[in-house]
Formats: structure tokens, C-alpha cells, sequence
């Protein structure tokens, strides 16, 4: 089951992915999704935050979401026709368990999903998410 | 879609209650942060971030809480968390292990078990 959506570039415009997500299990007949639905969703989340505070994309541009659900587990990419991210950047993680104003995003991502990855092909960045699905009855 | 409602009281001089309920998420965290930022002009030194009812919080939203705490703390003050009934929303302090040294507490209900 594949589900997509266009966003605008903008922080106000995020909050339909709950809505999207909820429609993404339920037309792949996944009933209760439980903890692989909250992390794909807080981690999607967090890559299109990144896109609005450092792509260099504005409100007038658009993102892409493409969700899919198969037996493996949810795979999301989140495509923007923005800037080269800065690698450094990326590296660089707060300290857990030191509070400062930034930079938790990348670090919650990779602590929620199970693959992770940014790839770029000519002027696109493609953000590739995955949460497997846990045995039955268990997760985590 | 979940919405957010941010409240601001002063019920005592020096303390200020900001209560987050839905998703706080950036715009929710931008407004918490103009009113964190009016605390040490308003001789605010000790702020109670309410997040008993918030259902999704976000990296921006828990940047905003840190501002809360390095404010107090710059006035001498301490910014208490109550954190999130929801166990998801919890989850990122957890994640980012703030929840080891932001004053973190927890409100019980009427409906809550004991």
C-alpha cells in the first residue's frame, strides 16, 4: 500500500501528516500499528522540519511524502528540490542529556527508525525512513 | 488533526504556568518561547511548563523547554516540566535523555491509577 502527499515548505503545514499517517495503516489494514506508527510518524516529522529550517525552500515550494506499508514494515521517503545539506552539520549531535536549543531533530530520528539515509540525485534530496514491523506481538 | 492550545498564568508573584495541551510542534514551541522570553522582564523566576495533556512533542518543542530552563536558571530561578500523560510524547525526552536533568515531574489526575 503506497500512499503520498504534497506539503508546502512551511512548519503550519506538517500537522496533516497525523491525518495521513492514520489513513496510510488503515488502507493497508494494519489496525493497530502501536509504537511503528509513533516513531515513523515523529521521525517524518522531524526530516520535514529539517527541510523547512535548512533547505532554503520557502512556504511557495513544495515537499514530497511517499509512505508504504508492506509486510517488511513502513518505508517513508520525503523528497525537496532544496539545498545540499550540510554534512557537518548532520554529524554533529547534541550531547544526550545536555540541554541546549537545537539540533535534537537528526537525533531523534535515527534513535526512533530502524534505516536511515539521505541520498541526493541532481537538484532532489530523497530522506528514506524505515520502521520494520515487529514480530507478532512484539515491538518496541 | 490534533490541535494545540498554549495557556499563560501568573498565579503568584515570580511564578509563571504555561500549559501545552494537543501537539507541540514549532508554532506551539515559538509561542512558548515569546512567553518564556517576557518572564525576565516580568520578574518571572520560576516557570511550570505544563505537558500533562500534550500528545506529540516535537524537537522544536523541546528546544523551547530547554529555553524555559536556561532562562530561570539565568535569573537564578528553575523551570519545572511536568511531563506528558501521553507515553509517545514522554518518548523524546527520554530519546534525548533530558528528562535526566530538566526538573521533570509527574500530576496524577482523578482518572489516573495510583
Amino acid at each position: 500500500m503506497i500512499r503520498e502527499i504534497d506539503l508546502p515548505v512551511d512548519h503550519s503545514a506538517l500537522s496533516v501528516l497525523e491525518d495521513w499517517f492514520t489513513a496510510l495503516f488503515a488502507d493497508a489494514g494494519w489496525s493497530s500499528p502501536g509504537r511503528v506508527r509513533t516513531r515513523i510518524e515523529l521521525a517524518t516529522h522531524e526530516i520535514c522540519v529539517n527541510v523547512v529550517d535548512h533547505s532554503g525552500l520557502t512556504r511557495c515550494d513544495r515537499l514530497h511524502v511517499r509512505g508504504a506499508v508492506d509486510d517488511h514494515g513502513v518505508t517513508v521517503h520525503v523528497s525537496d528540490g532544496g539545498a545540499v545539506p550540510d554534512r557537518t552539520r548532520m554529524a554533529v549531535e547534541p550531547v544526550p542529556g545536555v540541554p541546549q536549543e537545537g539540533g535534537y531533530g537528526l537525533m531523534i530520528v535515527r534513535k526512533l527508525v530502524d534505516d536511515f539515509e539521505h541520498t541526493r540525485e541532481g537538484t532532489v534530496n530523497t530522506w528514506r525512513l524505515h520502521v520494520h514491523r515487529p514480530p507478532a506481538g512484539g515491538g518496541r | 488533526m490534533t490541535p494545540t492550545s498554549l495557556s499563560v498564568t501568573r498565579p503568584a508573584p515570580g511564578l509563571a504556568v504555561v500549559e501545552v495541551a494537543g501537539r507541540f510542534d514549532a508554532p506551539a514551541a515559538l509561542e512558548l518561547r515569546r512567553a518564556i522570553d517576557t518572564f525576565a522582564v516580568g520578574g518571572v523566576d520560576t516557570a511550570v511548563v505544563d505537558l500533562t495533556e500534550a500528545t506529540f512533542v516535537d524537537s522544536a518543542g523541546l528546544a523551547a523547554v530547554v529555553h524555559a530552563h536556561r532562562v530561570c536558571e539565568s535569573v537564578g530561578g528553575t523551570a519545572v516540566v511536568c511531563e506528558p500523560r501521553s507515553a509517545d510524547a514522554r518518548r523524546v525526552f527520554e530519546l534525548t535523555m533530558l528528562d535526566r536533568v530538566l526538573r521533570m515531574v509527574t500530576v496524577r489526575g482523578a482518572g489516573d491509577a495510583a
